[in-house]
């Protein structure tokens, strides 16, 4: 492949992928309507454009095979196949073939897949290539007409009622580039007269080294007279002209409609963009908010400063907007994973979605499609009972998944509910003591009880299927979740199925949150984590056995965590009358945290922490704050996990320990578990 | 001022090579990705080419091609179709809708150069 395809090539890829999913989703709409007309001009389109697009970098074996889907198609569509499911699923199998075998064809590797599914589409078409259109001999000398369509050119100009004549020609004996007087020639021609084919082809004109000859086909109204004169105006010194005889037309097939009006740029360059508009924001703010500008009082400059301020906040959202992208395509694959699994498991089960229009920052589609994978596995796997139970139970013997996406406070929240049979809170406290999660004694709320399969390892699958219930997943969604910033709610009810709710940022680059303040520390603390703050009154806290500090609001005795002590800061220990709680929740479990002040709330651009600061667990990130410091992003669930795990975060920390700087902890205080206060 | 050539796919896979084989030859060149964007732009700037795919969303390149024909303002402007294997079909529809002429996918930087510059210099 020559260096300029490879250049397209990874445009081709991505555009690959978009033609793919439109088929998956059309051949899932064709699935319910078999006799949709659009439906099948619709894979029809899908399969063509990638069979052009496969051809122009040159996978001919891809072009090929996308050609041999259209063929498929185009039978279906007729009816000319049997058993018309069949055919449905061997489209559904193919697409999946060139989803697997993309990677390799554009590092120019083989494609088994493929190979294999063009040989089982062979066999299905049998053989039997489609009847291309017997095509008369356009008769006469104009052999040379070898284009793909030239003699179909030819039966089209004669149905228009116009004349095909050919001529034979010589250029003028003075030519000194015989090549470059030939396309002005043929340029002069077409004013008056359709060119079909030259010989040499206008491709090859470079082969004209003397004068000629060169054979021209023409189309037009005139006769070989007509165009003789026309020739010798154009300059050519001799000509032999005729005219050619007529021969049948041939049928007709398909048409086309849909929409879209974008560009597609790298995702490289956007985010560069998003990333400098990050630090113009924060230049920004440092610039308005400095002390010797505001000393100035000058209210044209404050004016200035205030529009600069507006233009800046309207670019960033602007450059946010680019990354954002629906949740649709997503969506509808998740159609087609549920509809393979029910297979797969001989249950009847529907999606439904909605929201499909919700967007959401691009470079999160891949963690959440991971953590939407796992959901539905288990969805399908454990949550819908198998067809017998249901009707046993009373239930609708097809089951339900419910899948929608809504905004909410900033974020997005993403929805699966199953009408299934609930979780099996007595299984998952037995497999949670026996895994130490729960204590001797320790009495969990449902709610508690629920977050445990969160937990690593915890699986209640009485077997291990071809689907899920391999004790890994759950703890893994959960992480997956954690590293966008975004928490999982769960509820359930036996019998009536399950819910989980991914509450999520719309965008990664940036987090709203809530700046508080520990001594000189600076924290962020994700708003989408916070219930409310408070001042404590002497009344709401208490500990319990010296060794739990508590908080008793609204009829709930929480853990109350310390930052300062979480942190080993060295502040002298504060009256907590005098500080601020902020009640959040994060792993099932709510809790207060213990802070200085609340200092605002705003929205921080985020930046990975890098490999020395990963060991704090505590913290998902790094923010520069407006005044240049930086702040870092609390880990809410994290800091609930340890909680729930009820061991003393000295020990958490020995455990995680990766560098030598780790200190005996100043405090060797313990923080509770969540259980609720006797 | 180079020659304006307005090149219509809904791939685009397809324009980037395009725009790439023609671009070290300075022509002046715009994109539409369906027949309505492609005369859109030919009302808003008449180019002195199209390159024009046939299968696309929208509208498609026969319906396009039909609509420059049909429009005195617009029917000189040369149509070269941009055709796939296999479609005999809709090229003939293509040919009676009035197109002046057409290249085959894959194009050859060649063969494409050789057609543009057989209707324009």
């Amino acid at each position: 492949m020559n260096k300029e395809l490879e250049a397209i090539l990874p445009v081709f890829v991505e555009e690959a992928h978009d033609h793919l999913d439109l088929l998956d989703r059309t051949l899932l709409e064709l699935e319910k309507q078999p006799d949709s007309q659009e439906h099948h001009l619709q894979l029809l389109r899908s399969a063509h454009s990638l069979k052009g697009a496969a051809a122009t970098v040159e996978l001919d074996q891809l072009a090929e095979f996308a050609h041999a889907l259209e063929e498929l198609i185009d039978r279906l569509h007729r009816g000319q196949i049997p058993n018309a499911g069949a055919g449905i699923e061997l489209l559904f199998q193919s697409v999946d073939a060139i989803r697997a075998d993309l990677p390799a064809l554009a590092t120019g590797a083989g494609a088994p897949e493929i190979a294999g599914m063009a040989a089982r589409l062979a066999a299905l078409l049998g053989n039997a290539a489609r009847p291309e259109q017997a095509l008369g001999q356009p008769g006469g000398a104009a052999e040379f007409a070898q284009g793909e369509y030239d003699k179909i050119r030819i039966q089209a100009l004669r149905k228009q009622g116009l004349q095909v004549l050919q001529a034979d020609l010589w250029l003028p004996v003075d030519t000194p580039d015989a090549p470059e007087a030939a396309f002005e020639l043929l340029r002069g021609l077409r004013k008056a007269w359709s060119v079909v084919a030259t010989d040499p082809p206008e491709g090859d004109l470079g082969r004209l080294d003397g004068r000629g000859p060169l054979r021209v086909l023409v189309g037009g109204t005139g006769t070989p007279d007509d165009l003789r004169r026309e020739l010798q105006d154009l300059g050519v010194s001799r000509c032999a002209c005729q005219q050619l005889s007529a021969e049948p037309p041939a049928p007709d097939r398909r048409a086309a409609p849909s929409a879209r009006s974008t560009i597609k740029v790298d995702m490289e360059r956007i985010d560069g963009l998003v990333d400098l508009i990050g630090e113009l924001v924060i230049v920004e703010s440092m610039v308005s908010s400095a002390a010797e500008l505001r000393a100035l009082r000058s209210e044209q400059l404050r004016a200035h400063l205030g529009q600069l301020g507006k233009i800046t906040r309207d670019l960033q959202d602007a450059g946010l907007r680019m990354r954002m992208v629906a949740l649709r395509g997503t969506f509808l694959r998740m159609k087609r994973m549920v509809r393979d699994l029910a297979r797969q498991h001989g249950k009847q089960i529907q999606l439904i979605l909605a929201g499909e229009d919700t967007e959401m920052d691009r470079g999160m589609l891949e963690p959440i499609v991971e953590a939407m994978v796992h959901l539905i596995r288990n969805a399908v796997d454990h949550g819908i009972e198998p067809e017998g139970e249901r009707i046993r139970t009373g239930k609708p013997r097809m089951g339900t998944i419910h899948l929608s996406a809504y905004r909410q406070s900033g974020g997005v929240v993403l929805e699966l509910r199953d009408d299934g049979r609930g979780l099996d809170r007595g299984r998952i406290l037995e497999k949670g003591a026996e895994l130490g999660f729960v204590r001797e004694g320790q009495s969990l709320s449902a709610e508690e009880t629920d977050a445990l399969i969160f937990q690593p390892g915890l699986s209640t699958a009485p077997r291990v299927t071809e689907v899920s219930g391999r004790g890994v997943g759950l703890d893994v969604v959960r992480r997956g979740v954690e590293s966008m910033s975004g928490r999982i709610k769960l509820s359930s009810r036996a019998g009536e199925g399950t819910c989980f709710k991914l509450l999520l940022p719309t965008t990664m680059s940036i987090i709203d949150g809530m700046l508080v303040a520990c001594g000189t520390e600076r924290y962020i603390i994700p708003t989408l984590s916070v219930l409310e703050s408070l001042r404590p009154t002497r009344d709401m806290l208490f500990s319990h056995a010296a060794r739990y500090e508590l908080i008793h609001i609204r009829g709930e005795t929480l853990p109350l965590v310390r930052l300062a002590a979480l942190f080993d800061l060295a502040l002298a220990p504060r009256d907590p009358c005098q500080s601020l709680v902020v009640m959040v929740e994060g792993m099932g479990c709510k809790f207060g945290l213990l802070v200085d002040d609340v200092l605002a709330q705003q929205q921080v651009v985020i930046k990975s922490l890098s490999a020395g600061v990963q060991q704090a667990r505590f913290f998902s990130g790094a923010a520069i704050l407006s005044d240049g410091h930086v702040g870092l992003i609390l880990s809410v669930d994290e800091i609930g996990a340890m909680i729930r795990r009820g061991r003393s975060h000295a020990e958490d920390r020995t455990a995680d320990a990766t560098g030598p700087d780790q200190g005996a902890p100043a405090h060797g205080e313990e923080v509770g578990g969540c259980s609720h206060a006797p | 001022m180079g020659r304006k050539i307005l090149l219509v796919d809904d791939t685009e896979t397809v324009l980037l090579f395009m725009r790439m084989m023609l671009s070290t030859y300075g022509y002046d060149m715009t994109t539409a990705h369906d027949g309505r964007e492609a005369l859109a732009a030919v009302q808003a700037d008449p180019p002195d080419l199209i390159l024009l795919d046939i299968m696309m969303p929208v509208m498609d390149g026969i319906e396009c091609c039909r609509r420059v024909k049909a429009d005195p303002k617009t029917n000189r402007i040369p149509i070269v179709m941009v055709t796939t294997k296999g479609e005999p079909a809709l090229v003939e529809r293509a040919f009676l809708a009035g197109c002046n002429d057409y290249l085959t996918k894959p194009v050859s930087k060649l063969e494409l150069l050789a057609k543009v510059r057989g209707f324009i210099d």
